[in-house]
């Protein structure tokens, strides 16, 4: 069971890992760019390494995709075939039957997903390939011999792809220290990768010795050694040119321009293991995970002006230490992404305990309290608040360090995002670019991975029926490729995800129209319905129908769905649209689900916890403020009306005896455009609290969102604002005549 | 020292007696007879015996605070906080329809796991762990009819008494844990196509 959800997980990393790779190499494809063969390289190590996982999982169906996926990405990057849009889309089909296969395999099936005509035409395009004719490649008899001879096929393809395009090959010989080669080589590749492609690297065939190893470095660039020279400076590196570049008119004209000798001298080299980049842990909070590099230490900061040859200029010199900061982030933060796999069980755990020390914490509290109020030791009792104080501080380190390992960035929606972008324009004959900004914004895993479908259904709305044609975008003077934004960002606690399309938008009026038509609304409701509740009613289950009649066209379909799975994530969703200029949804979410802050509230006798992201206010209301209309319980409020729903009667609490006061409090809620107020006996204050689910018996309670742990070890229910909201405003029971609620309660 | 050995080993043998093995010795004599034994944790629940398989249940604590959850089905007495991780506790009495229990100093909750979820059943006594072959258990009889009866798993013996095995699945079935006027299910149950 484990080894399944593993395999998957790891997978559908490796997928979509794959799938991003692609996505940059359209992109590449579409400005007419070269290629980055990195690109098209990790494109085929990632389909290796899940056809290699897959094999060990025992996974045959995928076995047989990765492998023919893989001849077909081998034959494009030894240059065997062109990439095309063609091929592309053949790749990208590939994406969705992995993630087909993968769910197939997650829900221990092994029935049929059909995948033989994928292979079929992933050969197809290998057997092309094959016949085709290509020119002759330039020979390499430039090189060293011992080194042809190691070449692996790509390595050679890709020499001689930089050969014909006129750029130089240098050698880089470095040496290392055996015990730090990989992180060595890793940081000097980097640096390397800023001037043009590693083509390979290869042990060198001399000066190896027992605690060293001499690497070469082939790289091809269209730098000349002087800038590599620059670059590499303080390396340690030697640098040797193997050929020099040629301007690619005259690429055919061999120049055999050999060994202009450049020694880049740094002063450490042969101190063991000063020549090399250490590895060390990191001991600031802000990276706290992964291995971070930091390239030598001060002492090698020696003036090197002297030894370095010709070209160096002054501003190149920078010592070992101001690099470091420049390759830290990058490494880190591929390996954070990359290797860090967390069981979600084990953080909430993790949380479970936190929420207890924090239990003992308040337990502390109450202890001192009465202990104080014999007054003798009162010296003592000022050290232990003291103590208490710091207990209470390392908590909330604690506890906000947990909450950050939950924490993902939301690119890992937007990418899945960007394929369906890609898919549904196709299929729809649209042009539709999908512009990204804040996908390093940061939610807890949970709410991202509630999210995706909501946003999916969102982004296909919008190109399904949102952004017009290319034609007719052209002929309103639009450009003819749509656009779709997708903006993240924080804002205090919260996070919001905008999503905007240029298309041409809804109008209100005709949303009420549709509405009255379908009986969603009577006809005399909808006259007095403003703008803003107009347009929100695309989010009633009623209007999720398409009308082929209206030129809103079915836009809303399914947005009653995208609602309730954005409010049960505690989000709310708001809508602009502008007929003819587009449509923006705003979604704002809290940053986590697993802390949040609540009203303490009570009424009969028992305690609940409203999330205070959806209290708008608190009011205290006398008896006789409270009127009736219709048979609704109202208040009003600065000159509004407020609905009232009495908790104790939505939920046919049992109270013992009558209220004693002559006033209540109502809570004022409200999500997106609708507000309630909660009748309630009493505000018991403010309180950061844990979530904890209910258990799945009790998950579908409505009104009910889960439980949380007040001071003592008491549970109290959270309420779901949402559901309450909705249900009140649906039935005709909510809001009763506030005041007949006791003779109701004995039930 | 051999030969009085194996004398009287063959003595033995030749007065018809079958000396006991090492391996007997070892092992115990009758280790073959029962198999298939099944450990069950025995209750009471008003007046009868009732059991669980034993490694259905985590743990057995006292009573604990409940905190009555609105909206639910009568059984359901409310969520409980055991060392952090909240479960609905359900009054196992009245699941079976036997009016609800007696909450005395005797009464114990049962931790159980289903599906990795924990539930707190609410009991009478634990009397105490019981073992059964499960070749001894008789088929649960036809035609009882009642709530109960989806419940029972199986009939042992309990000394004189019946002891009435119960199936955690049908007793803790989740669609019956919302009271019936609720149980439609909210809109949000749905999922997006």
């Amino acid at each position: 069971m484990t080894g399944v959800s593993e395999f998957v997980s790891e997978a559908q990393d490796i997928v979509e890992a794959f799938s991003r790779q692609l996505l940059a190499l359209e992109a590449q494809l579409r400005r007419a760019e070269d290629l980055d063969p990195e690109a098209l390289n990790a494109a085929f190590r990632e389909v290796h390494t899940l056809k290699g996982l897959a094999a060990l999982t025992g996974r045959k169906e995928i076995v047989e995709l990765s492998d023919s996926l893989e001849s077909c990405l081998d034959a494009l990057r030894l240059g065997r075939r062109e990439l095309d849009q063609d091929v592309l889309d053949v790749c990208f089909e590939c994406v969705e039957a992995f993630g087909q296969l993968l769910i197939a395999a997650s829900d221990a099936r092994t029935d049929g997903l059909e995948m033989g005509t994928l292979v079929a035409r992933l050969e197809a395009i290998v057997v092309v390939s094959e016949g085709a004719n290509h020119e002759p490649a330039p020979a390499l008899d430039w090189l060293d011999e011992s080194m042809v001879g190691v070449l692996t096929e790509y390595e050679e393809h890709r020499l001689q792809e930089n050969v014909r395009r006129g750029r130089a090959v240098l050698c880089v010989r470095a040496r290392f220290d055996l015990m730090v080669i990989d992180v060595g080589l890793e940081a000097l590749k980097t640096k390397l990768q800023e001037c043009g492609e590693v083509i390979t690297y290869l042990p060198s065939s001399d000066g190896t010795s027992d605690d060293k190893i001499e690497m070469d470095i082939l790289v091809g660039s269209e730098r000349s050694e002087a800038e590599f020279a620059a670059v590499l400076v303080d390396q340690g590196v030697e640098l040797r040119l193997l050929r020099a570049a040629v301007p690619v008119a005259s690429a055919s004209t061999r120049t055999n321009a050999t060994g202009t000798d450049i020694a880049v001298e740094a002063p450490a080299v042969g101190q063991a293991g000063a020549e090399v980049p250490h590895l060390h842990l990191p001991s600031s909070p802000a990276s706290p995970l992964g291995p971070v590099l930091a390239a030598g230490s001060r002492a090698q900061a020696v003036d090197l002006g002297a030894g370095i040859a010709q070209g160096a200029t002054s501003n190149a010199v920078a010592s070992a230490d101001a690099m470091a900061p420049a390759l830290a982030p990058e490494l880190s933060l591929r390996s954070l992404s990359q290797t860090v796999r967390v069981d979600l069980r084990r953080l909430d755990l993790l949380m479970n305990l936190v929420g207890e020390l924090a239990l003992v914490e308040a337990n502390l509290d109450g202890l001192l309290t009465k202990f104080q109020q014999g007054d003798e030791h009162l010296e003592v009792a000022r050290d232990f608040r003291d103590q208490l104080r710091i207990m209470n501080r390392k908590l909330t380190l604690l506890q906000q360090a947990i909450l950050e390992v939950r924490m993902v960035p939301l690119g890992q929606v937007f990418d899945k995002l960007a394929r369906i972008v890609r898919k549904i324009s196709r299929d729809s004959g649209k042009d539709v670019q999908l512009s990204i900004t804040g996908a390093d914004t940061e939610l807890d895993k949970r709410i991202v991975e509630e999210l995706s479908d909501p946003l999916m259904h969102m982004v296909r709305n919008a190109i399904d029926h949102g952004i017009e044609t290319p034609d007719e975008r052209v002929s309103l003077g639009k450009p003819s490729r749509g656009t779709i934004e997708l903006i993240a960002y924080q804002k205090g606690n919260r996070v919001v995800i905008e999503l905007e399309d240029d298309g041409h938008g809804m109008d209100w009026r005709n949303i009420r129209d549709a509405a009255i038509r379908k009986g969603t609304i009577s006809a005399e409701a909808g006259q007095d319905l403003s703008r803003d509740q107009a347009m929100n009613l695309i989010f009633t289950p009623g209007f999720s129908t398409r009308d082929e009649a209206t030129s809103v066209s079915g836009r809303g379909v399914g947005m009653d769905v995208v609602k309730t799975n954005i409010a049960r994530i505690s989000g709310m969703i708001e809508i602009q649209s502008v007929p003819g200029k587009g449509t923006q949804f705003s979604i704002t979410l809290p940053v986590t689900l697993a802390i949040i802050q609540a009203l303490v509230i009570q009424t009969a006798d028992q305690t609940f916890c409203v999330p205070l992201n959806s209290v708008l206010e608190s009011i205290m209301v006398q008896d006789r403020d409270v009127s009736t209309v219709e048979g609704h319980a109202v208040v009003s409020l600065r000159g509004r009306t407020l609905p009232l729903v009495d908790l104790a009667e939505f939920f046919e609490l049992d109270r013992a005896q009558p209220r004693a006061q002559d006033y209540v409090y109502v809570v004022v809620v409200g999500l997106a455009q609708h507000r309630i107020g909660l009748v309630v006996d009493d505000l018991l204050g403010q309180q950061d609290v844990v979530i904890k689910p209910l258990g799945s018996a009790l998950r579908q309670m409505p009104g009910i969102a889960g439980a949380t742990e007040l001071d003592a070890n008491r549970t109290v229910l959270l309420l779901d604002v949402g559901s309450i909201v909705a249900e009140a405003l649906k039935s005709p029971r909510a809001g009763r005549e506030e005041r007949g609620r006791n003779a109701h309660a004995c039930n | 020292m051999r030969t009085p050995a194996t004398s009287l080993w063959s003595a033995l043998e030749a007065g018809g007696q079958r000396p006991a093995t090492e391996d007997e010795y070892e092992h115990g004599y009758q280790r073959s007879v029962v198999r298939n034994l099944e450990r069950y944790v025995a209750f009471d629940v008003r007046d009868e015996v009732y059991a669980l398989e034993i490694r259905s249940i985590i743990e057995i604590t006292k009573l604990f605070t409940i905190t009555p959850v609105p909206r639910s089905a009568d059984f359901v007495l409310g969520i409980g906080n055991v060392r952090g991780m909240v479960l609905p506790v359900i009054d196992l009495s009245v699941r079976l329809g036997l009016g609800p229990c007696k909450r005395e100093r005797s009464a114990r909750m049962l931790i159980v796991r289903l599906e990795d979820e924990p539930y707190g059943l609410l009991v009478e006594r634990v009397l105490e762990v019981h073992e059964l072959s499960v070749a001894g258990l008789e088929q649960a009889p036809q035609g009882i009819g009642s709530t109960r009866a989806e419940c029972i798993n199986a009939l042992g013996r309990y000394g004189s008494k019946i002891m009435i095995i119960l199936d955690l699945t049908t007793l803790l079935t989740q669609r019956d844990f919302i009271s019936p006027s609720y149980a439609s299910g909210r809109p949000g149950d749905r999922h997006l196509p």
